[in-house]
């Protein structure tokens, strides 16, 4: 089960964009409740 | 000499493959069975070998009830596929639930039965009694349940078991995945399991490293790892505590559980699309726009709802409350940071009717993810956006309104209609049950939040769910689980099935 450096970096964008979508929402609860 | 055209029947050819179903699953509890070895709990290992060697049998009973069909792969239709899918499911839940309720930790049978349908679906609803104290071994075979009901049984037995060309797509859509990755069916299953294999490293991993930050013992912190991974990977909701995720009092492992629920209610196509080098889908594709809006707008209302009342008091405790359970609910996940009745005292009405819009809309279609999906609201969507232009736009105009999953689609009237027929189906499932919860005596609200738990195979509860709930509620709810989760279309082929054999037998017998 080898990934290829294709492979590899998909998953690490796949994984940066739920990170940059959550964090999104932290900045909305900091907007919010203040 | 036996006439194959009479030998070969429906019955024999659904038999067939869905004993070879059966037989793969019961092999699979020999993972349990090694681990009661290693755990040293020798009354569970005995629970195991006595359902493995029960499921067994009735696997072989069916293969050879089937037999004929063996070498005719070619006469396997589109309803046999669909019925195969819906009758495993069913059998499955049947003899899965064996090791449950030999353990003594389900109260009934039907309790135990519940429990193994809430795993396959991806549920997480539990009648399981005293989970704090259930064997190892059982817990290695409730999470193992949930994960392999999140990539389908079906998609499972098509990578080892069935042979290539007998038909083999016909049964994987049956169980409602119908992206073809590659034009090999065997691949396409390969694929699945091998993009859910390598998580399954990695989510453990970084589980197993928040576990050992917050002072679990190491082999401890590895099996919770495991659990939770294939509880979060398939937006299950089991967790090996009474308590949930909130045993853990731990915003990392808190995190970590939202990135992997999220990326397990992706489409097996988009990883497979990304993991190929096609990044622009990441942002370009429908289900994930439909997911990415309904999501944030869920998520500001509810924190903008209770910022209101204090609840919260910090952007953190907001964090993890308010945007894990939203989040949760509409990957149909049902991991949750507060109690039920938080749910039902704290959230208010507002709260409650976000939530249950969340749990019904759920993920991606072929995912591990329920709900009517992102897909089918985003297409139906689009198409009340294409009657407005159309209604507003010259009469000469000609335009082709299109859509994006994986290529460009154009938005025509057929896909318009099945998704709404779908999403009606849907919500006729979830307007029965919260009928029957009102009926059964529980409030309006209750009943709903908890209905839609079932329909979109989520896991959240409003405290309704519970061993002493009535009986006719527990059956309802397993076979909202599994309409749900089969997405309709399998059961009323299998249903349409059997209703035909009847059907020619009072002919038969009654003239």
């Amino acid at each position: 089960m080898k990934l290829s450096k294709a492979e590899w970096i998909g998953m690490l964008v796949e994984i940066a964009g739920v990170l940059a979508y959550l964090f999104s929402l932290f900045i909305i609860a900091i907007a919010f409740v203040r | 000499m036996t006439n194959p055209e009479m030998v070969v029947s429906s019955p024999r050819i659904i038999s067939y493959y869905t004993g070879y179903i059966v037989l793969g699953t019961s092999a699979l509890m020999i993972i349990p069975v090694i681990t009661a070895v290693f755990a040293r709990e020798w009354e569970p290992l005995l629970d195991f070998i006595i359902s493995m060697g029960l499921a067994a049998c009735l696997g072989f009973v069916l293969i050879i009830f089937g037999r004929y069909a063996k070498n005719h792969s070619d006469r396997v239709q589109w309803k046999h596929g669909f019925a195969v899918a819906a009758l495993s499911w069913i059998i499955l839940m049947l003899t899965c639930s064996l090791p449950y309720f030999l353990s003594g930790h389900s109260l009934s049978y039907l309790d135990a039965c519940f429990d193994v349908m809430s795993g396959f679906t991806t549920t997480g609803l539990v009648l399981t009694q005293d989970l704090d104290h259930l064997s190892i071994s059982l817990n290695m075979w409730r999470h193992m349940l949930t994960f392999i009901g999140g990539q389908g049984m079906v998609v499972l037995a098509l990578s080892f078991i069935v042979k290539e060309g007998s038909g083999a797509f016909k049964f994987y859509v049956g169980e409602g995945k119908d992206i073809a990755l590659v034009p090999n069916v065997k691949g396409t299953a390969r694929i699945i399991w091998k993009i859910s294999l390598v998580y399954l490293i990695i989510g453990t991993f970084l589980f197993w490293i928040a576990g050992l930050m917050i002072g679990l013992q190491p082999v401890s912190a590895f099996l919770h790892a495991l659990f939770m991974f294939e509880s979060s990977w398939s937006t299950g909701g089991f967790a090996p505590n009474t308590q949930n995720i909130m045993y853990y009092h731990s915003l990392l492992y808190e995190v970590v559980a939202m990135i992997i629920f999220i990326i397990g209610s992706f489409n097996f196509g988009l990883h497979y699309a990304i993991w190929q080098g096609k990044r622009k889908e990441f942002v370009k594709n429908i289900e994930i726009q439909s997911f990415a809006v309904t999501s944030f707008i869920g998520c500001v209302l509810v924190i903008a709802v209770l910022s209101k009342t204090g609840l919260y008091p910090d952007a953190v405790s907001m964090f993890r409350r308010v945007v894990f359970n939203v989040i949760s609910a509409h990957t149909t996940t049902g991991l949750g940071t507060v109690y039920a009745q938080q749910f039902a005292q704290q959230w208010g009405d507002t709260g409650i009717l976000i939530m249950i819009i969340v749990m019904l809309i759920g993920g991606s279609a072929c995912s591990t993810a329920g709900g009517f999906k992102g897909l089918r609201v985003g297409i139906v969507f689009k198409g009340i956006l294409r009657d407005v232009r159309k209604l507003i736009s010259s009469e000469r105009s000609m335009k082709i309104y299109k859509f994006h999953y994986m290529k460009d689609i154009a938005l025509e009237d057929g896909i318009i209609r099945s998704s709404a027929l779908i999403i009606l189906c849907y919500m006729v499932l979830f307007g029965v049950g919260t009928l029957l919860g009102t009926f059964c005596g529980y409030s309006m609200a209750d009943s709903a939040f908890e209905a839609a738990s079932v329909t979109g195979n989520v896991g959240l509860s409003i405290g309704i769910t519970g061993a002493g709930m009535p009986v006719v509620m527990k059956i309802y709810y397993i076979m909202a689980m599994y309409l749900g989760r089969l997405e309709f279309l399998s059961v009323f082929a299998l249903i349409g099935l059997v209703l035909t054999g009847v059907k020619k037998i009072c002919r038969k017998y009654l003239g």
